[in-house]
């Protein structure tokens, strides 16, 4: 099977000519759910890395959790393909990074109980023949001592993705997984120490 | 953290200074848990036999069954289906006498209740793009589940049944060991659209010009493997583990509509009667050409896709010594070849693509061919078959023998990016790789994924830096898989293929990498090419297991490996050598002239504290009554004393003439502490640099780690100042956190940080101030929010 990295179905990998995407219609299918799922068709042949990786580190100074997310740029690509109606290439994507901060602030975020999600500040962006890099920050209000971390990124895409955050909350270090049936986890934020 | 203490060794404790010191351990409980590193693998490999010997060789009764097959298949391009009939001749070369036999039905895994869609896990969401949704109802309502007509022995019906992707046949009468037996199949099945229900086969359609491109693969009864390990293999097809088969010869007659170019294994033998004259003189061009020759030009397949034809043609294809069978076939196909010379043997490269994939085809595809076979050939053996294909169509990238079918094209104006440039010359390089592993040797893939995509992934990693200076490999660097390897939630590399979590990163990049450090850093090229060379001739066209692998790399290179399988093969712990102090050591000369000057030296180098600073003019008591101070007033330790100067004589009476010389020496000492936080015991190389400016580099073998596997330590013997030391150095060994690697400590920038750092330093052409100062850039989130304000 290929490793080469191309989008993660067959129709990701080639571009098709003859025939148009259909646009981005999004159906509720809250009904549909597990049933709909276990149906699904088989999408792992273009490359076997469903995978993202991403450090999160709190920064004492500013009490935000900085991120830095790598992804394949094939699956950011097609991510952005499907949630924006664009087809284009992701180097020459337009508005690439408004439509990449939209896409992964809906599929990355912090909640605290029922208040509202932490705002996600875009930070940046580079891309590389290897990876697509996402450089993100949320700030932590001082007093929040436990966040929610939802990260369904590229679960649109493949079934099987799975993302990882490496967690560094001060000295304390530790790794998230997040799957399709895990895609939440709760994190215990330090007391933050007045200086 | 311990930093740079002085410690005088008494003179007969230099022999003890210059190997390894280990420092004290901690608590057994602040360990993590580590086993033994270097307990052998003995206990966990299996017992050799008479079929795998101990050296990891094939052993002297080693056996493989054989099957050879008869087949003629038809793509019916009204109804997108395929009927086959097949006669196997099925040869029992093992040992056993066989009452039933098993044959793979791998289009099963379309049915719609089949055991890969039943056996996924339920994802837990509940929004889906509509596309999505699209393949979904397809998949639910799509049936390309192979139909049996016909199972039969010497014209007799057999019993059969299918269970899942399997079938069981059971035979008129036991099969005895050397005997063989001919089953008579006819089947058929509906062919999936690669755009709705996708795998490793299907169609593509073209709605522009109403043309389809079949690739075409797992889709005739093929024999389950039977082996001196695991008997029948009762691995049911459930999408990631590929396949194992048996290797025979087949004779494939394809009929397909008259006016396909038809690509597949083996060589064609009825060229004559389905290629016009044009196309074999172009051939004939093509065996003494340097370059690639279409054989059909772009401008025949346009007008090939114009025209279409009722009528149909049959290709005949011979293959020999091939474990399965695949084609592609389309109107669409433009097909350009060469005859290349692989060490004296002329081997076809050719490339079959629609005029949708120019101009990147022609350019790359076969010359990535070419320049396979001969990277893949110097590393392993000879590329023994005939012909190497690639071929574009709906599939992304698969791999089956002499064929292989990948996916990237251009852009409809013919451009591309570097990213597809490179992705297509790299999964073309890959695919035609595993022509090698497994087709030629012959691993299974349905239970060990990383024998065919690790191996076959670090070969192309090697293949890819021959092709251009900085070619963007991805895989191979040990520095690009730290974030994996440090990384929760993982299993080792030696589990089975279905049960693998992180598919990409386990059984491709994990191994990829193992070996490419193997070879660098532990064996070094010489040792590791001529044993990876061993192992594959060993086993070409043989099935070889794990063990087969270890023990030759082991037998071949004459190093135990043991530690290093288990590490990288049988765990999921990480590198991570922390530099934990420097210690500083000199010879003690005994001469009380020297050690106490230089006790003198290090004491006066003690910084004053504060309360002494500020107690300076504090008025002393002994001041006003000098009467208070007596002989320790005055004594000073350090003084050299007349006894001191005795002792010293008497203590040089004792020493022998080379003990003697010993103590002339300026040499120092320094002793390395390091610390194994990640748990995988590795190669520690070390970079030295010294006050003159010059610098050296110690590579210590992974045994440095043998007797205690957390903590060690190196003395290294200098005649100049140790100033600085870094661990890996040239990230060779995938160390995952660089912050513990030097000495002097230095703060490793987050991935974060840096980003920051390069994007304030912001444009060069704007604080030169050549632009007009308009420009005021809005952040993503403030389009975002713009586009999405209330009203708009």
């Amino acid at each position: 099977m290929s490793a080469n990295d191309l989008g993660s179905d067959p129709a990701v990998q080639r571009r098709r000519t003859t025939r148009r995407r259909n646009a981005p219609l999004f159906a509720a299918l809250t009904w549909l759910g597990a049933w709909c799922c276990a149906l699904a068709p088989q999408t792992a042949h273009a490359h076997p890395y469903h995978v993202t990786f991403a450090e999160a580190t709190l920064d004492e100074a500013s009490w935000s959790l900085q991120i830095a997310i790598r992804m394949k740029p094939e699956d950011l690509e097609e991510a952005l393909r499907r949630s924006s109606g664009v087809e284009a290439k992701l180097e020459e994507f337009p508005d690439r990074a408004a439509h990449a901060y939209r896409y992964l602030s809906s599929k990355l975020f912090f909640e605290r109980g029922d208040a509202p999600r932490l705002p996600i500040r875009w930070v940046g962006m580079e891309l590389s023949l290897r990876d697509a890099w996402v450089y993100l920050e949320v700030p932590l209000p001082s007093k929040t001592r436990r966040v929610t971390v939802h990260n369904d990124i590229f679960f649109d895409l493949e079934l099987n993705q799975a993302n990882t955050i490496e967690l560094r909350l001060l000295s304390e270090q530790t790794t998230l997984t997040f799957r399709r049936d895990q895609p939440t986890a709760i994190v215990e934020i330090p007391v933050r120490v007045a200086r | 953290m311990k930093w740079s203490f002085r410690t005088h060794l008494p003179v007969l404790a230099l022999a003890c200074a210059i190997p390894n010191i280990s420092t004290a351990a901690p608590d057994e409980d602040e360990r993590p848990p580590l086993t033994d590193p270097f307990r052998q693998l003995e206990e966990t490999l299996p017992t050799p036999t008479s079929t795998r010997a101990a050296s990891g060789a094939p052993g002297h009764r080693y056996w493989q069954q054989r099957a050879d097959y008869n087949i003629k298949v038809r793509i019916d391009d009204a109804k997108q289906h395929l009927e086959g009939s097949q006669r196997i001749r099925y040869f029992n070369e093992s040992p056993d006498t066989l009452d039933y036999v098993w044959l793979q039905l791998d289009a099963n895994i379309y049915a719609p209740d089949s055991d890969s869609v039943r056996a996924r896990s339920t994802p837990g969401f509940s929004r889906m793009p509509y596309r999505s949704l699209r393949r979904i109802f397809a998949r639910a309502t799509f049936d390309g589940s192979v139909k049996l007509t016909r199972v039969q022995s010497g014209g007799k019906d057999l019993n059969y049944v299918v269970v899942g992707t399997m079938m069981r046949i059971d035979l008129p009468k036991p099969l005895a060991s050397g005997k063989r037996v001919d089953l008579d199949i006819d089947w058929h099945y509906a062919i999936n659209d690669s755009d709705r229900v996708s795998g490793r086969t299907g169609f593509e359609f073209f709605e522009d010009d109403k043309n389809y491109i079949y690739e075409i693969a797992q889709w005739f009864p093929r024999m389950v493997a039977y082996t001196d390990v695991n008997g029948w293999q009762h691995k049911q097809f459930l999408g990631n583990g590929e396949f194992t088969l048996e290797l025979g010869d087949y004779k494939v007659e394809i009929t397909v509509p008259a006016d396909h170019i038809v690509a597949s294994t083996g060589v064609l033998k009825n060229g004559n009667k389905v290629l016009t004259s044009d196309q074999r003189a172009r051939l004939s061009k093509a065996a003494k050409a340097d370059a690639p020759e279409f054989i059909v030009t772009p401008e025949e397949a346009k007008q090939n896709e114009a025209e279409g034809t009722e009528e149909e043609k049959t290709w005949v294809f011979h293959a020999k010594n091939v474990r399965d069978f695949a084609f592609a076939t389309s109107r669409k196909f433009i097909w350009d070849a060469v005859s290349h010379d692989v060490n004296g043997r002329d081997v076809w490269a050719m490339s079959y693509y629609p005029n949708e994939g120019e101009p990147l085809w022609s350019r790359y595809s076969t010359r990535s061919i070419e320049h396979t076979l001969d990277i893949y050939s110097r590393y392993t053996f000879d590329y023994p078959y005939p012909v190497a294909i690639s071929v574009n169509g709906p599939v992304g990238g698969m791999e089956y023998p002499m064929i292989c079918f990948n996916g990237p094209r251009p852009e409809e104006d013919g451009t591309y990016t570097a990213r597809t440039k490179y992705g297509l010359i790299s999964v073309i390089i890959h695919e035609v790789g595993h022509n090698y592993f497994p087709m030629i040797v012959n691993s299974d893939e349905r239970q060990w994924t990383w024998m065919d995509e690790g191996l076959n992934t670090f070969l192309q990693y090697l293949t890819e830096q021959e092709w251009e200076p900085d070619y963007p490999s991805r895989r191979g660097e040990p520095r690009n898989i730290v974030g994996y390897m440090a990384s929760e939630n993982q299993v080792p590399i030696m589990t089975n293929s279905e049960s693998l979590l992180q598919f990409g990163n386990n059984a491709y990049a994990k191994p990829a990498t193992a070996l490419n450090v193997l070879r660098e850093t532990v064996l070094g090229r010489e040792l590791f090419d001529f044993a990876f060379k061993k192992y594959a001739r060993r086993w070409k066209f043989r099935r070889p297991q794990p063990a087969d692998f270890f023990r030759t790399m082991e037998d071949a290179s004459g190093i135990d490996l043991d530690w290093f399988w288990r590490g990288w093969f049988y765990s999921t712990d990480h590198v991570d050598i922390a530099l934990t102090g420097i210690r500083e050591f000199s010879v003690d000369t005994l001469d009380p002239e020297i050690e106490k000057a230089r006790d003198r030296e290090e004491r006066d180098s003690v910084p004053e504290s504060l309360s002494e600073r500020r107690n300076e003019d504090l008025a002393q008591l002994t001041d006003a009554l000098p009467e208070l101070k007596d002989f320790y007033n005055d004594y000073d330790k350090l003084d050299v004393t007349e006894k001191d100067k005795k002792w010293y004589q008497r203590a040089l009476k004792r020493l022998s003439d080379e003990e003697k010389e010993l103590l002339k020496t300026t040499k120092k000492f320094y002793v390395i502490d390091l610390e194994n936080v990640g748990g995988l015991v590795m190669p520690v190389i070390l970079e030295l640099h010294y006050g003159d400016g010059s610098k050296e580099e110690i590579r210590i073998p992974a045994e440095i780690w043998r007797r205690d596997w957390h903590e060690t330590s190196k003395a290294v013997m200098t005649d100049k100042d140790l100033v600085r030391v870094v661990v890996d150095p040239h990230l060779e060994t995938a160390d995952t956190d660089l912050s513990n690697n030097f000495y002097p400590p230095k703060v490793e920038k987050s991935r974060f940080e840096l980003f920051k750092y390069r994007r304030d330093r912001g444009n060069p052409m704007r604080d030169a101030g050549l632009g007009d100062g308009s420009v005021k850039e809005r952040s993503p989130q403030e389009k975002v929010d713009e586009r999405e304000r209330p009203g708009k």
